[in-house]
């Protein structure tokens, strides 16, 4: 069981999870049909995901296939493992990377088409193994329906705008 | 390096977006689309007259700016149809969640709580106030004796008053509370006509102490969520009871997600509906259609958002190759962007050109250029319109 039951019922827009949670987004990107414009990855560590269901790599040829514009704001990599995600999203001529040393958020966006196929999971996991799998992790997801919708709108506004252009962010590499 | 905002010398703002849900002042913005604006301000202003509050449906794709022409709507009935007989409007903004079962009490439901009990027990109260006979004024709003009563109730506090709200909001009231209240039917069970005659009520109410209440409902598509037969054909009879002619107290201006008519949720494309609303006021946002379009909202958008003046210090500074309204493009790579913004009229949508308008402007930014260059539209563009 993914989902917390508590006995407070979530409105239709949010879902909370308390167990693989980063892993929650991944998949519901990954499996679902959205062709996404953009996809924001907002998360102090990147690594490359290597032994999970879905991979930093397949998530990132996905985004080429649909042509989706991947933004990353990561913090500057110190161990290895994190130079090895960078190294790999450099690869893709569709990803702009920002460094940001101050980012603790967590914040991950499928930007659709249209703004009911869009969602966004935050919470306290990174984009590592242990963000997605092992940690005790909490997050939640917007879905894009009633009040999600606006929360949506901020999410992305803060993620896609205000965050990218924040005076403490460095542009790495830019979309090709 | 300068923020984003003075880079581009934005006028009090991060970036290009417009959205009213998010900075209220920006629903006074109605870019590019003069004639649909001179159309819409003539339709409602005329429908003070006959049938005496606006009944609107407005429809277009994904993108297309239907929230914003709802917010224009707010923003032009709040500020520039200041009296209308002595009475302003009361505006209500609603987007409305309908699901499968969702029946007209459902949508009663989130009309009325979106209105409010304070706002509603505040008119009840003025009525009390202006009115040597309360009872006698709350039977002239309506032959339902059982809303005339849960009105009444409304004025003072107490768990009576709260009790009416559950009844005019078809919340459901326990036969004993009911009977306390001195009801005799339960309107959560009564038929949508019921239901729609209690709205109209209340917009009589409004009325009666100067107010227009006017209902801006949002997403409207969601009834093709609606799947029951049932529950389908009560919404189907509770707003065809409000786009009556004779409901001339409560007005409806309703948004709808839909490439083409047909497109429109089965409900609100039935004939009976259509003509009571009358054709023309089913309004189209669609695409913009031509280039000249995309650059003149593209031109009203820059030169609302930015601060003409440090602009044209700018421009003379450095002696850039653009103008007021063109800036941060310069002149070639804002034809540019109108092309690629026109090449598949179905992504012509202001969602997009807004969108292509703050990607080039972040690139532009990191790359530290005065301004958008055509090579930074033909790198952005593809990836938004494609």
């Amino acid at each position: 069981m993914h989902k917390s039951r508590g006995q407070t019922k979530e409105p239709p827009f949010l879902r909370v999870y308390t167990k693989n949670t980063v892993e929650q987004f991944i998949i519901r990107y990954m499996q679902g049909s959205v062709r996404a414009q953009s996809l924001i990855l907002v998360s102090p560590f990147i690594s490359t995901l290597e032994g999970e269901t879905y991979t930093l790599k397949a998530i990132l040829k996905r985004a080429e296939k649909d042509r989706t514009r991947v933004y990353v704001v990561t913090g500057e990599p110190a161990a290895e493992y994190q130079v090895q995600g960078i190294e790999l999203m450099k690869q893709f001529p569709g990803v702009e990377i920002r460094y940001n040393s101050e980012i603790h958020a967590k914040l991950y966006i499928c930007w659709g088409r249209e703004l009911e196929e869009s969602f966004a999971f935050f919470g306290s996991g990174n984009l590592t193994s242990g963000g997605l799998r092992y940690n005790l992790e909490l997050g939640m997801m917007i879905l894009a329906r009633g009040d999600g919708k606006n929360i949506l709108k901020v999410l992305y506004q803060w993620g896609s705008f205000d965050l990218r252009t924040a005076s403490t962010s460095t542009l790495v590499k830019s979309i090709s | 390096m300068e923020s984003f905002s003075n880079w581009f010398c934005l006028n009090s703002r991060s970036n290009f977006t417009i959205d009213a849900q998010i900075n209220q002042s920006d629903a006074q913005y109605y870019f590019g689309r003069h004639d649909t604006k001179l159309r819409l301000q003539k339709q409602v202003r005329r429908a003070f007259i006959d049938p005496g509050v606006p009944k609107m449906m407005i429809y277009g794709p994904y993108g297309s700016g239907k929230t914003q022409t709802l917010f224009y709507l707010y923003h032009f009935l709040q500020n520039e149809v200041q009296v209308i007989d002595g009475s302003r409007p009361h505006l209500v903004y609603i987007p409305v969640e309908m699901q499968e079962r969702s029946k007209a009490s459902n949508l009663h439901m989130q009309l009325m709580q979106a209105l409010g009990k304070e706002t509603v027990s505040g008119w009840v109260r003025k009525l009390f106030e202006t009115s040597p006979n309360l009872d006698a004024a709350l039977n002239q709003l309506t032959s339902d004796v059982n809303v005339a009563i849960a009105l009444r109730e409304l004025r003072a506090p107490g768990e009576a008053s709260f009790a009416a709200w559950r009844w005019l909001t078809c919340q459901g009231l326990a036969a004993k509370d009911l009977s306390q209240l001195g009801l005799t039917a339960d309107l959560s069970t009564s038929g949508s006509k019921d239901m729609a005659e209690a709205l109209v009520a209340v917009g009589h109410l409004a009325k009666k102490v100067n107010q227009v209440l006017i209902f801006l409902i949002d997403e409207m598509e969601s009834l093709q969520n609606v799947r029951a037969g049932d529950a389908a054909e009560s919404i189907h009879l509770y707003v065809r009871n409000l786009a009556e002619k004779k409901n001339s107290f409560v007005g409806f201006l309703i948004g709808f997600k839909a490439d083409v008519p047909d497109d429109a949720p089965e409900i609100l494309r039935r004939s009976d509906v259509m003509s009571r609303v009358g054709n023309q006021n089913f309004l189209d946002i669609p695409p913009l259609p031509a280039v000249s379009d995309v650059k003149t909202f593209m031109k009203e958008l820059l030169k609302n958002l930015t601060d003409e003046e440090k602009v044209k210090a700018r421009i003379a500074e450095s002696g850039l190759d653009t103008e007021v309204g063109m800036f941060p493009f310069d002149s070639v790579a804002f034809e540019q962007l109108a092309d690629y913004a026109t090449q598949d009229i179905t992504r012509a949508l202001p969602r997009n050109i807004i969108n292509a308008i703050n990607e080039c402007a972040i690139q532009a930014w990191d790359e530290e250029k005065a301004l958008i260059d055509a090579t930074i539209v033909d790198a952005v563009a593809p990836f938004i319109f494609q």
